[in-house]
């Protein structure tokens, strides 16, 4: 699979970005209804300050995509969840998409969401065929969240164009399982050797201490995106040399690892 | 070509009627009267004390198959028509495989596609087993959810949610139940939430036979196929009347669509289907050999069919 580009959009929204007037019943009643049976605390004060993924989505397809290059398939991956918790972003992007492709979601991966994305993709796209995914992180949850889950500080999307065969990038994803946080040196370590000379692109699951010990020279993805960070930091270095994007979500012990042939 | 290995189903035990629904919801009782005499729905099964963990983990546990081959399973995916079904960084579908002997499994959701997401979870799992090229390796998809919220219960105009769960054990080249070809259809400009929004409400209602049948026929044609060659059709339980209405309009005999799980289960989220297969197998509705077609259309909107050979 190829990646011709990739394009990015964020926003600093969060608390203060509280929209006035805005009508927050549905939100906190679906909201109280979905927190009861697990204990979670609202955050009245984050009710009316998400941007939904369909919204924001829609201002990052417009800004990227021409109108001569239609898609068969669309992706969002996504790890915090929507805004608008009853509504099909991706099925949105999709009318707003040349070609109206077929659209869906994937999520409950953790941060390396797009790295499944991405395979998903990888699997789906015949000869010829388009495919865009688009890696949407948001800041504002209308509830409490438990200490150490993976927060964004601020709203981000990353949107990659893949095709099948072609001039880009050549992109090969592996999804690990059931990783203990020891062993993922080793395993970055391994990846970087069957490429040769490559650049790590850490995500920000592997700023803990030790994870990146041993590979030697890495970029590291801009802080406080934990989801869309190492897309947005390969963003700007596709077609500058070999890359190993990786990320590890330490609370499902899952290692993602995306190599990138220029 | 992905093949079903095996499916398995649970329903809870309690049954509530669409009545009750509606004076829980505090909707008008003509409501009720139009699920029950319009739409042909009469009651669902709930399990209000039960979580999703639950719901899922007890079609796991009826899935016999998968007893001693939990280490050829490489993905678990679950197939949500709810967008957001448990609050984040929640993950039950990871510590259902932790439980089960399965945390070597890469698992993940796809949703966005309403109640069609469990055609495109069989879908993608044969994409995924068929891109390793690994003889033996399998994926499990599941399905349910849990009725939570107003949101997750009722549709106005269209239908009522149960709660369910189904477990199906998908390889990459089997004998069984194989699947012939998918077709789905995504329209996204009917995202919204349709009570609010009764305009698209409207032309949801209208287009939607027209949109359902184009994708039954595209599924078909792309298994070099017509419907004459279907046995049956496996629906998503919405309601008995359009799917009446689209029989008439697409010449099909509505005997061949099973129906009859719609009012005693209502519509079950993803898992439909599958409780529906579950029926026709176990009163030897498919024989061997006989194409039939799973088929669903979700919020939202995505359009899905399948075909697959017995």
């Amino acid at each position: 699979m190829i990646i011709t580009r990739a394009w990015c959009l964020s926003r600093d929204t969060g608390p203060s970005a509280a929209k006035d007037g805005a009508d927050c019943q549905p939100l906190r009643t679906y909201l109280a209804d979905l927190v009861r049976p697990f204990g979670f605390r609202l955050r009245e004060d984050l009710l009316s300050a998400g941007i939904s993924y369909g919204e924001m989505g829609v201002e990052l397809l417009g800004s990227g995509l021409a109108d001569v290059e239609p898609a068969e398939l669309l992706v969002l991956a996504f790890a915090v969840p929507d805004s608008a918790p009853w509504g099909s972003a991706a099925s949105r992007l999709s009318s707003r998409c040349p070609g109206a492709p077929l659209a869906f979601a994937v999520c409950d991966q953790g941060t390396v969401a797009g790295f499944g994305g991405l395979r998903l993709i990888g699997s789906c796209l015949g000869a010829g065929q388009r495919a865009v995914l688009v890696v949407a992180e948001q800041s504002a949850v209308g509830y409490e969240l438990p200490a150490a889950t993976p927060a964004p500080a601020s709203d981000a999307m990353v949107a990659l164009l893949c095709e099948q065969a072609g001039p880009g990038s050549r992109a090969r994803v592996r999804l690990y399982a059931d990783v203990p946080a020891g062993r993922v040196p080793a395993l970055l370590a391994a990846a970087l050797r069957e490429l040769g000379e490559a650049t790590l692109v850490a995500g920000n699951g592997l700023a803990a201490d030790g994870l990146t010990a041993g590979v030697g020279q890495f970029v590291s993805a801009p802080g406080g995106q934990p989801l869309t960070g190492v897309w947005w930091a390969a963003a700007g270095l596709l077609g500058s040399g070999p890359l190993l994007l990786a990320n590890y979500d330490p609370l499902l012990r899952s290692l993602a690892l995306c190599a990138i042939a220029p | 070509m992905p093949s079903l290995e095996a499916v398995a189903t649970y329903l809870p035990d309690q049954r509530v009627p669409v009545e009750q629904v509606v004076r829980e919801l505090g909707l008008p009782a003509m409501q009720a009267k139009l699920l029950r005499r319009f739409l042909g729905l009469g009651e669902i099964r709930l399990d209000p004390a039960g979580t999703l963990y639950e719901l899922l983990a007890a079609a796991v546990q009826n899935l016999e198959a998968l007893r001693g081959r939990e280490g050829q399973v490489r993905y678990v995916l679950h197939a949500r028509a709810m967008p957001v079904g448990v609050p984040y960084p929640v993950n039950e579908l990871r510590r259902l495989c932790e439980a089960y002997g399965l945390r070597h499994a890469v698992s993940f959701s796809v949703t966005h596609n309403a109640c069609a997401s469990g055609l495109l979870a069989l879908h993608l799992a044969g994409r995924l087993l068929a891109e390793d090229a690994e003889p033996g390796t399998l994926a499990l998809v599941l399905t349910g959810e849990k009725a939570f919220t107003r949101d997750a219960q009722f549709v106005p105009g269209m239908s009522v949610f149960g709660e369910g769960s189904a477990a199906c054990l998908v390889s990459a080249d089997g004998q069984r139940d194989r699947v012939l070809s998918y077709a789905a259809l995504t329209r996204g400009e009917f995202d919204g939430r349709l009570d609010e929004l009764p305009e698209l409400a409207a032309r949801f209602e209208r287009e939607y036979p027209d949109l359902l049948a184009a994708v039954l026929q595209e599924a078909v044609a792309n298994a070099g196929l017509t419907l004459d060659d279907i046995a049956l059709i496996l629906p998503h339980n919405v309601n008995t009347m359009s799917w009446q209405r689209l029989c008439r309009k697409i010449s099909f005999p509505a005997g061949q669509v099973l129906l009859s799980n719609t009012p005693l289960t209502g519509h079950v989220f993803c898992a439909d289907t599958f409780i529906n297969y579950r029926t026709a197998t176990t009163r030897g509705l498919l024989r061997p050999g006989d194409r039939y077609l799973f088929a669903a259309a979700g919020l939202g909107a995505t359009f899905a069919a399948m075909v697959v050979e017995h």
